[in-house]
Order: structure tokens, then C-alpha cells, then sequence
């Protein structure tokens, strides 16, 4: 529940299938979703720039997701 | 950023010359952060910092260590796009899915950034009692980006809910296997059959500290490499 809470603040209805990998613990899946909005959404650098970082990282990862 | 120039990106295909200083500096942070993590040293950040400033350089550090974080997970244990249309073998298809679901999370999404309004010194003091050793003075640069000191505490404070023997191995695993040169940052081992192996041998470990893994494969044994998007 709070992690829906969580993701919902920026609108987002949905629960992504690589939050609900960590739904056997609760609370890691927790840590996940509001980290993730600390280092997502928090602190002032463009959001261009933010995006530019994750797509470069699973670019370089090979990463598919 | 427009869809045109964030494909180049993703393509690798934008060339020095299209991207700004900052662009430069952030993609060869994140190449050497995945080619050659072992020799990640406080001096790769000093062009960040003269161009974004300590919070700005900070903040790219923090997406930095999430999205690896992401990518490794989603990696071993193979979880694919929510949208179907976003095709693994089909380029044209998934460059098309891409687009149509940046346009549906613009829409739905608040992308703004958010005010994070947190007491550094008690998460740094807080973070160094979990850890039961003084923090490197690196961390006192975060005063300058609460939200990155907020994020460090948030994942700090879960470990002792962690069996510390698996903690321990995992993390030493992984210091072990990190890449220090391109060469090494390919042809790890091959993905465990049991995703949960990774956490119980060390060879498995070993084998998730690289992501480029040519071994890799996926939920259908299919090989994956890089060529696969292309």
C-alpha cells in the first residue's frame, strides 16, 4: 500500500514489474520505491539530466528494461 | 531533450560535437562506471563538479548508483518492458513503444522535482551508527543535496533487516569481480539458472558485478548481447 502511495505521488497508478521483484520484502521494496524518489525526483538538476544518466547507465548495462 | 536526440543517445550514435559539456562529462562517468568501476576514483567526479557543482554532481552519482541498481535487478531476474509493444528484436517497433510510452508518462507523470526537506547531520550521524564505523569524509559533501543524503540513509537503514553473512559475501563477491579495464568488463560467467544462486556462490556473484555479460541470455535461452539491438 505505501509503496503504491509512494509511486502514486508523481502520478503514477501503476506498481512497475522491477518494484514488485522486491514484494517478498516488503520493506526492501519500500527502501526501493522512496530511494528511488530521492534520487529521482529530489534535489534541483534537470530532470533532461536525470534521464539522460539512467538511459546512458542501461545503455552501457545492455539493459533491455 | 526531443525523442530524436534521446534515441542517438540510447543508439550511442550522438557524437562530442552534439553534446554540451555537461552531456560529455555525465558519459564518461557512466562508461567508466560500467567498464572499469574498479578504478572509480574521487577525481572522475572533479569535471562534474565544475559543471553541475557538488549537489549537481552529487545528484548524478545518486541516478547513477539507482539505475545500475535497476539494471542489475532487472537483469537477473529477466523482467521485461511493462508495455508490450516495447519488443526486444524489433527496432522499429520498440523505438516506437519507447515513444508512445514517454508520451503517456508526460502526460500522467508529475516529472517536477520536489523539495526534500531532511536534517543532514542527523542522517549522516544516523547512517554512521547503522554502519558502526565513521563514514568517509566524502559524505560530508552531501549537506550540499539533501535528497542524495536522504536516498543513502533510506538504503542504510534496511541492512540490518539483511542476513549479515550473505550481506558480507555478496559484497565482497562483487568487490572482487568489478571490472578495472573494458577487457574485464566483458565475458563474465554465465547467468545462474536460479536467479537466488547469485546470492549464494561466489561465482554467481561474480557474474552480476558485469552486466555485458556476452553469456547472457534470456527468459527463452535466446543469447543477448548487444547486437540483439541493433
Amino acid at each position: 500500500m505505501r509503496m503504491r502511495e509512494t509511486m502514486g505521488t508523481h502520478g503514477l497508478a501503476i506498481a512497475p514489474q522491477i518494484m514488485q521483484s522486491f514484494s517478498h520484502r516488503p520493506n526492501l521494496l519500500l527502501a526501493a520505491a522512496e530511494g528511488y524518489r530521492y534520487a529521482g525526483w529530489g534535489g534541483r538538476l534537470p530532470r533532461a539530466t536525470r534521464e539522460l544518466v539512467a538511459l546512458l547507465v542501461s545503455r552501457e548495462n545492455d539493459c533491455f528494461y | 531533450m526531443d525523442s530524436h536526440r534521446a534515441e542517438r543517445f540510447a543508439e550511442g550514435l550522438a557524437t562530442p560535437e552534439e553534446m554540451s559539456p555537461e552531456e560529455r562529462a555525465i558519459e564518461v562517468l557512466v562508461k567508466k562506471s560500467v567498464r572499469a568501476p574498479a578504478r572509480l576514483e574521487p577525481a572522475d567526479l572533479v569535471p562534474l563538479v565544475g559543471l553541475l557543482g557538488t549537489s549537481g554532481a552529487l545528484e548524478v552519482v545518486a541516478m547513477l548508483g539507482a539505475f545500475h541498481f535497476v539494471t542489475r535487478v532487472a537483469d537477473l531476474v529477466a523482467i521485461e518492458s511493462e508495455l508490450p509493444i516495447v519488443q526486444r528484436r524489433w527496432r522499429w517497433l520498440r523505438s516506437l513503444g519507447v515513444r508512445l510510452q514517454s508520451r503517456v508518462f508526460r502526460r500522467v507523470m508529475d516529472l517536477a522535482n520536489e523539495a526534500v526537506e531532511v536534517d543532514v547531520r542527523m542522517l549522516l550521524a544516523e547512517t554512521e551508527r547503522i554502519r558502526g564505523a565513521s563514514l568517509p569524509s566524502g559524505y560530508a559533501a552531501m549537506h550540499a543535496s539533501p535528497n542524495v543524503a536522504a536516498w543513502a540513509y533510506r538504503m542504510t537503514v534496511e541492512l540490518p533487516s539483511l542476513d549479515a553473512a550473505m550481506l558480507g559475501r555478496v559484497t565482497r563477491g562483487v568487490a572482487a569481480a568489478l571490472p578495472a579495464s573494458e577487457d574485464e568488463s566483458t565475458g563474465f560467467h554465465a547467468r545462474p539458472p536460479e536467479p537466488l544462486d547469485a546470492l549464494r556462490a561466489r561465482d554467481h556473484v561474480s557474474a552480476q558485478a558485469g552486466c555485458t555479460d556476452p553469456g547472457r541470455r534470456d527468459p527463452r535461452g535466446q543469447a543477448l548481447s548487444s547486437s540483439t539491438f541493433a
